[in-house]
């Protein structure tokens, strides 16, 4: 009897072993409720609904300096103040002024234009009040001969890498404080290009290893040997670009990025065939660049959708997800973002506002500003090619 | 024995849950394949004993023919081969389509019954693939269509023995269930979002069938089954859709045993099926015809002081499927079994085993060549102890 049981209980465990395979579909023939029709269908912008705003976001957010010596990308520059150094070392409890023997500073080299040599950059000591509100033609007055710290050559062969300075001796005096400076060093930043329109990137303070660092290397008059030897090595506390002011983009364009970094706000009217009930397979932007994107050879930046939580115009919330991007190239063409996920959230029984916001995925640190036409634009304005599958009765009999 | 008996119903229930299924491409239409209602002893036979098994729900007169209590339980392990103008596949399917309890009430003529059985299975998975060009652009996509669940037939039957030479029976049937129907699409490119649609049908309908078993004599019986199922009310996602008439059916059979160890049966049953077909169609399928079902079967008892002993059956059965695929000739199915059995534990416990080979056709286009394998599970005397 056991056995049997046994038998049985064996035979029902591998009898309940199933393994799904599927049957060869002949549609439409065989498929209940028939095929899926498919339809294609493009949405202009709502006319007057799409609009850039700017002030989102500030300088300090940016990740890299653009350097360029003017030309299709514009003259650039840049300006880094370091925390106050201060002169002495504490040990123990007691302050020890430090004799300085050298100093050390580092900027580093993200990206630069591979298509041109004998590139240089010019390092040049600022006063350390400045600050943001310094202009272009303040700047360039600044950038002199005597007050030119160090002129280094980057090697042709240098794509990225850091450039340590080293100042020793004699070239110290030109760290010398006054008393207004507060032990603050600033300086400014200045690419040389035998031509115009060359641009680099440089690490900012924003971009963790690759930010400009200030060392000062000396010794203290202690008995301990191990203990004589110090480092004061300051960090960025503030940096900023520095370019002449720029052209008015005419608020009929759509600007993203630039300088105030400006974000673009669109609008679209979902038809009710598509709000209420269809299937969005697919939604693709289509953005028409007014004018051709400029950035050096073998750049690129990325350009981020958002839909709303809200639309308040400049002040709407967007949403961080679902989200889209895409990554364009100089030159680039009409540029297209997939956001099939994000024109869904405008569908169903609580849709979000049909608008989407773009934005620079490197806003301040790019040479890369897209202007795109708008509905104003005699052609080219936002489109949202739209591909999707109405309803279709599943009665399935 | 009752804890093993207890541990065995457990394993078969726990297996139950666990298994996907899918069915025949003959139930991607109308209703599904239909079901049955045989128990694993009848399947033997290929359904020729069907009127004349306790175990089945074909007959409620045939529980009348019961002498103690009976629980039994079926699984059936089915493998295919299915060819149409897209290709072929291999499927598998697992199914449990049969749970009876029944038996007679002490101190009376009469026995009562209750059973679950499929009436129609509707488990299936197609998968084509092609292309689809949304935007000029060809682009392959992958179309997968399926149903999961089925509409189920749960009877209550009485039956009445007059003198143990003719049995009556009747029947109420309550038939419900559910579709979970689905259309889903993937593309090869992924900018394209895969999409799915999918709707809920729920069926509930009723019957009433009467059977009757007639002992002519000791080597020769006859029975006969009539039933009548009303209007199958279908709503999608709760809402009401339609209603499908469901057939009435009419079956005869007999049994003559012209030795003690040998038994021939064979029977016919026809169901108006095309009752159905204005139902079927106003819901977007395709047609529904009558069907008739013919089967003959012998069985052959190799111990004669325990004929239930590992007897062997055979039969062979030919019938029509209601559901058209597509519109042209009727769906055919040609069956051949071979089963056996034994009974264990004193008679109480019972495993019974059948394996078909099944061809299923709709003119040149749609075949399927099957085995099923069934395994029944019973357990006798066990209420009444």
């Amino acid at each position: 009897m056991r056995r049997f049981l046994l038998l049985a209980a064996v035979a029902l465990a591998a009898a309940a072993c199933t393994e799904r395979l599927t049957t060869p579909g002949n549609c439409p023939a065989l498929c209940p409720g028939g095929e899926p029709e498919v339809r294609d269908t493009v949405l202009t912008a709502v006319p007057g609904g799409d609009s850039s705003f700017s002030g989102y976001s500030s300088f300090t957010e940016a990740s890299s300096f653009p350097l360029a010596n003017g030309g299709a990308l514009g003259e650039s520059r840049a300006v880094i103040r370091f925390i106050q150094r201060g002169d002495s070392v504490i040990v123990g409890a007691e302050s020890f002024e430090l004799a300085i023997d050298s100093i050390i500073v580092r900027v580093v080299l993200q990206e630069r234009d591979t298509t041109v040599g004998n590139l240089q950059l010019a390092i040049y000591r600022l006063p350390g009040t400045i600050d943001s509100t310094l202009t272009w033609t303040e700047l360039d007055a600044l950038m002199t001969e005597a007050n030119r710290l160090r002129t280094i050559s980057i090697p042709d062969s240098a794509r990225s890498g850091p450039f340590p300075l080293l100042f020793t001796g004699a070239e110290l005096s030109k760290f010398d404080f006054a008393p207004a400076d507060s032990s603050r060093l600033a300086i400014g930043l200045r690419l040389i290009a035998p031509q115009p329109g060359i641009g680099a990137y440089f690490g900012a303070s924003r971009s963790g290893d690759a930010a400009p660092v200030f060392q000062t290397w000396g010794t203290i008059a202690v008995d301990d040997t191990a203990q004589q030897r110090q480092l004061l090595q300051r960090a960025v506390a503030q940096n900023f670009p520095v370019r002449p002011a720029p052209t008015p983009v005419t608020d009929d364009l759509l600007l993203v990025g630039g300088d105030p970094a400006s974000r673009a706000l669109i609008r679209f009217a979902l038809p009710d065939f598509l709000r209420d009930s269809a299937t969005i397979l697919r939604a693709t932007l289509e953005l028409t660049p007014d004018r051709p994107i400029v950035g050096i050879p073998g750049d690129s930046t990325r350009l981020d959708v958002n839909a709303l939580f809200a639309d308040f115009g400049a002040k709407s919330v967007p949403l961080n997800s679902p989200a889209s991007l895409t990554w364009i190239k100089p030159g680039a063409d009409t540029i297209r973002l997939e956001v099939t996920q994000l024109v869904r959230t405008w569908q169903g029984a609580t849709p979000l506002p049909a608008a989407l916001r773009i934005r620079h995925g490197f806003e301040w640190s790019s040479f890369m500003t897209p202007i795109f036409r708008s509905t104003r634009s005699a052609s080219g304005a936002p489109r949202l090619r739209i591909t999707y599958r109405p309803p279709f009765a599943l009665e399935g009999f | 024995m009752r804890t093993a008996s207890v541990l065995l119903l457990a394993a078969l229930l726990g297996g139950a849950s666990l298994v996907g299924a899918q069915s025949s491409q003959f139930g991607s239409r109308g209703l599904g394949l239909p079901g049955r209602g045989l128990s694993v002893d009848a399947l033997g036979t290929e359904g020729a004993t069907g009127l004349f098994s306790s175990g089945s729900s074909l007959n409620p007169a045939a529980l009348g023919l019961l002498n103690s209590s009976l629980t039994s339980f079926s699984t059936i392990q089915e493998w295919r081969t299915s060819e149409n103008p897209a290709g072929s596949g291999s499927t598998r399917e697992q199914r449990f389509p049969m749970i009876a309890i029944a038996g007679p009430i002490p101190r009376s003529n009469f026995s009562v019954g209750v059973n679950y059985s499929t009436y129609a299975n509707r488990d299936f998975l197609l998968v084509s693939e092609g292309t689809a060009a949304p935007r000029g652009e060809p682009i392959a996509v992958t179309d997968s269509v399926g149903s999961t669940g089925g509409l189920s037939d749960f009877q209550v039957a009485l039956a009445y023995n007059l003198r143990d030479k003719v049995y009556l029976g009747v029947g109420v049937h309550l038939l419900t269930g559910s579709n979970r129907v689905f259309s889903n699409r993937a593309w090869a490119d992924s900018t394209y979002l895969p999409t799915r649609q999918s709707a809920e049908l729920t069926y509930l309908g009723t019957g009433v069938s009467a059977g009757v078993v007639v002992r002519l004599s000791p080597a020769l019986a006859i029975a006969g089954m009539a039933r009548y199922d009303g209007a199958l009310d279908v709503e999608r996602d709760s809402a009401a859709t339609g209603s499908i008439d469901l057939p009435a059916t009419l079956a005869g059979g007999v049994r003559w045993q012209p030795s003690p160890r040998v038994a021939f049966a064979g029977h016919v049953a026809a169901r108006t099926w095309s009752r159905a077909d204005d139902g079927i169609v106003a819901l977007g399928g395709v047609a529904a015809r009558n069907t008739i079902e013919v089967a003959a079967g012998l069985e052959w008892y190799r111990n004669l002081r325990r004929p239930e002993q590992l007897p062997l059956r055979v039969g062979i059965r030919r019938s029509e499927l209601p559901f058209l695929l597509v519109q042209g000739s009727q769906p055919r199915e040609l069956g051949v079994s071979i089963g056996t059995g034994l009974r264990f534990a004193r008679g109480i416990g019972g495993l019974d085993l059948a394996l078909e080979r099944i061809r299923r056709t709709q003119g040149d286009d749609y075949t399927e060549s099957a085995w099923q394998f069934s395994l029944g599970v019973s357990l006798r005397g066990v209420l009444s102890n």
